[in-house]
């Protein structure tokens, strides 16, 4: 079924769409996490005025389908005197919806250091920027890296969409081979095991950065009793992992340990 | 070009008309996603290590991959297997498989809140395992839930935009058609994007409140509603 003969003719094809992908997709995530900075000093800044203006924006933007806002861009730069290629609409559609997404997530890390921190900090007669960088910054990175993650995975997943005005990305190169060969299935499959890989690596990247940077993140592992177990727990783990984890966890136990409130609810992520 | 938004006036009702799909579809693909997150973590607790794996890999294919692509394979690689689905269910379909794979995760994480006394307690009564599961674990696990069960609402009816690339005609391509009418692109587009913000800040809404009341303690909530009827 699946025709080798094909394999090289359209291998640049997808190649090249791999590599556009690639490109949009990590250049929006760079783009975003820049403009995000701002937008999330807004939102936490002094003035009211502005913070409301950018929870506004912040809000819109979030609650839009990403191809509803991707031609809005694309359709408005003209508006204010460019007529943008299609794929220079994506990339700036692409890094403008990251942004919305990443500020929300540094709003909320910046609201889960404790206020007490701050206080101490400021007792101390410590200036802003220390503050900024030395006391607040590291702590929000264990609460911001895990969504981080999943807002990025999440922009390489709607840089597919880029596909519908005509950029030639993976998606859009695979239905264009699709169309011309009509070899459904082993496209799609190569296309999906392509963006998968791009998808593990992001995912791998982040959770290095995560890990090489967080402080006081420990894990938090259920001992269940057998009875429970039963119900409740999806896999059956190995008797002496959790304690092992445990263990380890205590023993890396960074002077600094802040016990930060469960993690119980917010971590799930695609 | 300049902004008129009085060209597209006439074009309101009709695209708020094309809202009953997009929320239709939304709303089949969140039960269809809630019914197979259900399935997916009853499955999984049967501990049988090969249906573990698959599911495994099914999951982390279906999160590793766009969800405009898994809606091509639903419309396009389901009529090879002789599954000929027309364009709504097939993207219903897809939408409420992706759902699934998400939902499952939280649920997951919500078996995690739940304490261990409660089965312990269940299983001294002498209740059976669907009792045990029926009416202790999973009313509390909705309960913590259905936040999230909100929230993924809001994730799935930005993903009905999707369809409008299969050419299901929901509120996407509705404004689609008409744009390619009247040339008025941006406007056109400005007013479904704001039928899309208020349904689902509406629905954002409804989660952030459902979260609050989630953190109160239930005793504490259940005073509360006593004292004030």
């Amino acid at each position: 079924m699946i025709d080798v003969d094909l394999a090289p003719a359209y291998a640049d094809l997808l190649g090249r769409g791999y590599l556009l992908t690639v490109a949009i997709s990590f250049g929006a995530i760079v783009f975003a996490l820049f403009l995000a900075v701002p937008l999330a000093m807004l939102r936490l800044g002094a003035s009211a005025k502005l913070a409301w203006i950018a929870v506004a924006l912040v809000e819109a933007v979030r609650s839009l389908p990403f191809l509803v806002f991707l031609l809005l861009v694309h359709f408005s730069m003209p508006l204010i005197g460019y007529r943008t290629p299609a794929w220079a609409s994506g990339l700036i559609a692409l890094s403008l919806y990251g942004a919305a997404y990443f500020s929300e997530a540094l709003r909320a890390a910046y609201r889960a250091v404790s206020r007490g921190q701050l206080e101490a900090a400021a007792a101390l007669g410590l200036s802003r920027t220390v503050v900024l960088f030395r006391v607040i910054g590291p702590q929000m990175v264990a609460p911001f890296a895990p969504v981080a993650r999943v807002n990025a995975i999440m922009l390489l997943k709607e840089s597919a969409v880029l596909s519908i005005i005509t950029v030639p990305e993976l998606t859009h190169a695979s239905l264009r081979i699709q169309a011309e060969t009509f070899a459904t299935v082993p496209t799609w499959i190569t296309v999906a095991l392509l963006y998968w890989s791009i998808t593990a690596a992001l995912a791998t990247l982040f959770t290095r950065i995560e890990r090489g940077l967080s402080i006081g993140a420990h894990r938090r592992s259920v001992r269940r009793s057998e009875v429970a177990a039963r119900y409740l727990d999806l896999a059956p783990a190995p008797a002496s992992s959790g304690e092992r984890r445990n263990a380890a966890a205590v023993l890396q136990l960074p002077r600094s340990t802040i016990s930060r409130g469960k993690s119980r609810h917010g971590t799930v992520g695609r | 070009m300049t902004l008129d938004i009085a060209v597209v006036l006439p074009e309101v009702p009709r695209l708020l008309a094309a809202c009953v799909p997009t929320l239709a579809v939304a709303a089949a693909a969140l039960l269809a996603g809630l019914a197979g997150a259900l399935l997916l973590t009853l499955l999984r607790l049967l501990k049988f290590a090969p249906l573990s794996a698959v599911i495994g890999v099914l999951t982390s294919a279906v999160f590793g991959t766009p969800p405009l692509l898994v809606i091509f394979v639903s419309y396009y690689v389901l009529p090879l297997a002789g599954i000929d689905l027309p364009p709504l269910a097939a993207g219903t379909l897809a939408i409420g498989l992706i759902s699934a794979c998400f939902l499952a995760e939280v649920m997951r994480a919500g078996l995690a809140t739940i304490p261990d006394g409660q089965v312990e307690a269940g299983v001294a009564l002498g209740l059976r395992g669907h009792a045990i599961w029926g009416r202790i674990i999973l009313p509390q696990l909705l309960r913590v839930m259905a936040p999230n069960i909100v929230n993924e609402f809001t994730v799935v009816v930005k993903a009905t935009a999707l369809l409008s690339a299969i050419t299901v005609t929901e509120l996407m391509r509705t404004a689609q058609q008409i744009y390619a009418v009247n040339y008025r692109p941006l406007e056109t587009l400005l007013v479904a994007a704001a039928i899309y913000a208020a349904v689902n800040l509406a629905a954002s809404a409804v989660a952030a409140f459902l979260d609050r009341s989630r953190s109160r303690p239930r005793s504490a909530a259940g005073a509360r509603r006593r004292s004030t009827s």
